[in-house]
């Protein structure tokens, strides 16, 4: 079995006498990319400060890079890098990102010169082409540019482990799936190992491994592959009607080739089919013979959203949890 | 080997994290203001207004000699009674009124600040008054006597006047002169000089550690709060207490620039130039900032937003300026830091003496400041500080 490289075990974090995160237990192996995902205020930032060593856990074992984050905080410093949540508590505005890079360097003691190679080597894996935009200062670039200057800050020293607070909010859609795909290749390229958190359920896509918390709890902990495998299902397809009653979802979820139905509209469904020759003719025979016909059928995948998503419609529908109405 | 490599790798911080908030400082148009325009702005003023500076609590220390042997009235020495008449007004005018023999003495103790003037009653002064008895003679023949100031203090000059004055006319009341009988020649030494126009000895030392340590309070007072982006440097083998060394380095620098603004404005509008040696009123200066520098940077970091850093500052400041300008109590008005920056600044650059002569000021200031900076980096250690 692999090394476990970023662990926390049992933490309980209590601010002010208030319980922030109770018994929170996660892990990610050497190398992996570990989502912690949860709403705003459900304790994603205060877990990442744990593993930082910011904040003693009052219970539980903290583990990075094989160092014990509660007793050898200053032992982290070399092995982690940190990209806080907000750009300006990160870099400093008015100077480039160069410079920015070079001061953090400084910190480690690596040379200035050293320190500019490394900056302008991992800039460009993060896809700045132009020795300008390096050389600006970061309060004039954009928004997704002056992130990906605040993750090169972080990687600066080389680290085992990079921890990033939520590294996607605030950017648009496909500005999002840029910086998870760069943090892809920066992971493949320097073997790095990663914590992001995000309150963005999408992001688990791009992890080997997910925690979701909820009020600083962990009520779903992974890998996102399985949950979505524990679907059952090979295709998914979105299905659009004219009209759609209870009855008729009930109809769909009884179909023999059906696993899941998931409502994603007021008049569309989501509905998850196993594996069979065929399943497009056959999902609309099906549904012909139940007496339904749907508008449009669109081919969609199947995804880690979908699976949170059946698991908190299941659990509401279950009976010691009546909806309030 | 272990600790030196920690020695250097300290180091190695420490100057990343100067040439840091040097460039940041550079780049910060409040910086711009406070090192360049408020200098000018307020010196400029300087030449409209002059500075009158109100204390209760000093006495003016006055020698008296009286080096009259001449004869007059043969019921009454007039050189003795115009002493006694001084010693019954002094109290009234703030003044202590002192006999003493030695001219020379007198000059040198004027010179140190030991005493505020010297008064001397020449040679003819029973004479010349006991010939305008006479009623016979028709234009007086008047008696003179000299007065000696110290010109670096506007206060003390006022007391002394004062008591010179009331003492005359009750002399003169006393033994029926009723013309201009008595006069007194009165010089103020150490003082303006005519070129300089106005009173630079008096209102260099007040102005310029006004400025130097108000100046870099308004940017310390902010250099540890407003910088957000440090708590991510902690992060990194920086420590709090490097961090903090490094701004009061930086701000040093800072404050040698300011030095020479200040100065060199003085000296180009004003032909100032210090009595002593430049090296002597920078040493002071240098203090005076490092004052201003570490209480700065003790608001910034027991402020929890850039606001009440502020409000902090401005407290801070308006409390310095009172106690030197407003409290009458002298026990209180001795320890105060402003105070000390002007004695000091007075001794090396107003009455040129040697630096020795300033080092009791100048080791209260640093005092002050080493206070500050350990009290400083004993609270942002107990600060929690996350990113
Ligand atoms: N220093 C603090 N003092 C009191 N409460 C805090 C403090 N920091 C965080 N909290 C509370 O802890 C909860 C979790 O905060 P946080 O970890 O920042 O959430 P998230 O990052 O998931 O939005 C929130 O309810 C927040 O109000
Ligand atoms: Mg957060």
């Amino acid at each position: 079995m692999a090394e476990k490289f970023i662990e926390l075990r049992g933490v309980h974090v209590r601010v002010g006498g208030k319980t922030i995160l109770s018994d929170v237990s996660f892990y990610a192996e050497r190398g992996e990319i570990l989502a912690v995902i949860g709403g705003s205020g459900a304790g994603k930032t205060t877990c990442l400060r744990v593993m930082t060593g910011q904040i003693r856990p009052v219970r539980g074992e903290v583990q990075v890079a094989g160092i014990d984050a509660v007793r050898d905080r200053e032992k982290l410093e070399h092995v982690l890098g940190y990209v806080p949540q907000l750009d300006e508590t990160g870099l400093y505005y008015e100077f480039s990102a160069i410079r920015n890079a070079c001061l953090f360097a400084r910190m480690y003691g690596i040379p200035a010169r050293e320190a500019k190679r490394r900056a302008r080597e991992i800039l460009e894996v993060l896809g700045f082409r132009s020795e300008e935009l390096m050389k600006k200062p970061v309060g004039q670039l954009s928004g997704g540019e002056r992130k990906r200057v605040s993750i090169c800050v972080g990687l600066i020293h080389e680290p085992q482990v990079l921890l990033l607070d939520e590294p996607t909010t605030g950017l648009d859609a496909h500005l999002r799936v840029d910086v998870l795909n760069y943090l892809r290749n920066i992971n493949r390229q320097y073997g790095v190992t990663m914590g992001i958190v995000s309150h963005d359920l999408e992001t688990a896509e791009f992890c080997d491994r997910v925690a979701v918390l909820e009020k600083g709890h962990v009520v779903i902990f992974g890998n996102p592959k399985e949950f979505v495998r524990s679907i059952q299902a090979k295709y998914a397809f979105i299905l659009s009607f004219e009209k759609l009653t209870d009855n008729d979802i009930s109809k769909i979820k009884s179909l023999r080739i059906v696993t899941k139905v998931l409502p994603v509209g007021r008049r569309t469904l989501k509905v998850f089919i196993r594996k069979i020759e065929e399943p497009l003719n056959v999902l609309v025979d099906e549904l012909e013979k139940v007496g339904l016909t749907p508008l449009s059928v669109t081919s969609s995948d199947i995804t880690f959203t979908d699976y949170f998503r059946l698991t908190a419609m299941e659990k509401e529908e279950e009976p010691y949890f009546p909806r309030s109405h | 080997m272990a600790s030196i490599n920690r020695l250097l790798g300290s180091i190695t911080r420490i100057a990343a994290l100067v040439r840091k908030e040097l460039e940041g400082i550079i780049k910060d148009r409040m910086a711009l203001i406070v090192l360049v325009l408020l200098p000018m702005i307020i010196t400029f003023s300087l030449g409209a207004y002059q500075f009158r500076v109100l204390t209760i609590a000093d006495y003016a220390k006055v020698a008296v000699i009286n080096q009259d042997t001449s004869i007059g009235d043969p019921n009454y020495d007039f050189a003795d009674e115009f002493f006694w008449e001084l010693v019954e007004k002094a109290n009234d005018s703030v003044c202590i009124v002192f006999p003493l023999n030695d001219e020379n003495i007198a000059n040198f103790l004027l010179w140190r600040g030991d005493i505020d003037a010297i008064i001397i009653i020449p040679f003819g002064f029973n004479s010349h008054l006991a010939s305008n008895r006479d009623p016979e003679a028709p234009i007086p023949v008047p008696a003179y006597i000299n007065v000696t100031l110290d010109g670096t203090d506007l206060e003390n000059q006022g007391k002394v006047i004062d008591c010179l004055t009331s003492a005359i006319a009750d002399f003169k009341i006393r033994f029926n002169f009723t013309k201009d009988e008595v006069i007194p020649v009165i010089t103020a030494v150490m003082g303006p000089t005519e070129e300089q126009g106005i009173d630079l000895r008096v209102t260099v030392p007040l102005i310029t550690p006004l400025l130097l340590i108000g100046g870099i309070m308004i940017l310390t007072s902010q250099c540890i709060v407003g910088d957000v982006p440090l708590r991510r440097l902690l992060l990194t083998p920086a420590s709090k207490s490097e961090a903090v060394l490094a701004k009061v380095l930086a701000y040093l620098i800072t404050g040698i620039i300011q030095m020479v603004i200040i100065i060199g404005i003085l000296s180009v509008v004003y032909h100032y130039q210090p009595s002593g040696s430049y090296v002597n009123l920078v040493l002071c200066l240098l203090c005076i900032s490092l004052f201003g520098i570490t209480l700065g940077v003790f608001i910034s970091i027991i402020s929890n937003s850039r606001l009440q850093a502020n409000q902090y500052f401005i407290f801070a400041f308006l409390t310095l300026v009172v106690i030197e300008l407003a409290v009458p109590v002298a026990d209180v008005k001795n320890a105060s830091p402003l105070h000390m920056a002007r004695e000091a600044i007075i001794n090396v650059a107003s009455r040129g003496l040697p630096l020795y002569y300033a080092m009791p000021p100048m080791i209260g200031l640093l005092i002050y400041s080493l206070a500050l900076l350990a009290l400083s980096l004993a609270v942002f250690s107990m600060k929690r500080s996350v990113v």
